[in-house]
């Protein structure tokens, strides 16, 4: 299966789309981006590694992440949704995993917070009542505050390739 | 899009699904399979899943891809073989050139399934791409696969090094 399309009031989450691509490298080359995350750019291979598991994703689980289109540009300005990413970390994290991540060039407009609004909808709906888990970087304070916003609670500090994390969980 | 089934004598190709990913992680897992593959490592969970996905994703988005390979007689998931691409930097002249990929799992190898799903994909690809050119790159040792693109018409034409691994470029048109 493909994603389904939700609307908020000004993005549309859909599913991927070949013609993402270009700013999805964008995103995830920008060391603004990465960097809050702990991690290191991405090359132009990884990302598109990235990008086909995202359509692999939904394939083989039935669920994902979406692109985030700004409905006034048509633009792709960042994605977020669902996964089970299989890490290689301890705790072994509940499934699903939710993520995000916006382009520098829309933050502070709420945007992250708008899709993860109506992305935990549809969550809430596909697994049932179930345990949510997010891994954030500690100096990630805006995805922090978010994660708090949507209730999900610290539960541990650990190392994920051999940077600091911090696990959160939403029950 | 749908996934194309192919079929040949004693196999299946099919699209993956959920329930290959136990054989595909323990194909990962098998040093003895993943010394001729890459830099050589064995997979950890993570890595093999993150391929897994990949590999399910490829179709989707190009209408191409690889599919799993199921022994008729077992039903098992016996590897996998197709299209790959994976935007890793081969040089400008290679640049587009659909690349093919295969891997028979410990267990199901010596019976020639590799080279009878290769037959299978190479025909379903001159229906897709028409009479293009097409490449593999087989690590130097890797002297099974070797045999395989030999027999399946592919030429050497190149040799590099990847991680330091001698690899050998072969072609064909399909």
């Amino acid at each position: 299966m493909n994603a389904p399309t939700l609307e908020t009031e000004r993005l549309l989450l859909r599913a991927h789309k070949r013609e993402d691509f270009p700013a999805l490298f964008e995103l995830w080359s920008d060391p603004r981006t990465v960097g809050l995350m702990g991690m290191q750019p991405m090359s132009e291979e990884d990302c598109w590694a990235k990008f086909l598991r995202s359509f692999g994703s939904w394939q083989v689980n039935g669920f994902g992440f979406w692109a985030i289109e700004e409905k006034e540009s048509g633009r792709f300005v960042g994605e977020a949704g669902f996964l089970n990413a299989r890490r290689n970390m301890e705790p072994k994290l509940p499934v699903p995993e939710m993520g995000w991540a916006l382009s520098p060039s829309v933050h502070g407009r709420g945007y992250a917070s708008e899709a993860v609004a109506t992305a935990l909808p549809w969550g809430e709906k596909h697994f049932g009542r179930v345990r949510i888990s997010a891994i954030i970087a500690p100096e990630n304070e805006p995805s922090l505050k978010l994660a708090r916003k949507f209730g999900f609670v610290e539960a541990v500090r650990t190392t994920y390739k051999e940077h600091p994390t911090i696990v959160l969980y939403r029950d | 899009m749908t996934i194309p089934i192919l079929e040949t004598e004693r196999l299946i190709l099919r699209g993956p699904t959920l329930s290959d990913f136990a054989a595909y992680a323990a194909r990962g897992s098998d040093p003895s399979f993943m010394r001729h593959m890459g830099d050589g490592m064995p997979r950890s969970e993570e890595e093999s899943w993150s391929s897994f996905l990949r590999l399910a994703g490829l179709w989707p988005i190009l209408g191409f891809g690889s599919w799993i390979v199921e022994d008729k007689a077992s039903g098992a998931a016996a590897g996998s073989a197709g299209y790959i691409e994976r935007k890793r930097d081969r040089g400008p002249d290679l640049k587009d050139i659909p690349e093919m990929g295969w891997g028979i799992a410990a267990g199901f190898e010596g019976r020639g399934y590799a080279t009878e799903a290769l037959g299978a994909t190479l025909q379903w690809g001159r229906e897709r791409f028409g009479a293009a050119r097409v490449i593999a790159v087989v690590n130097e040792e890797n002297l099974p696969s070797i045999r395989v693109a030999e027999k399946c018409g592919f030429r050497e034409f190149k040799r590099d090094l990847s991680a330091g691994r001698p690899r050998i470029y072969f072609d064909r048109m399909l």
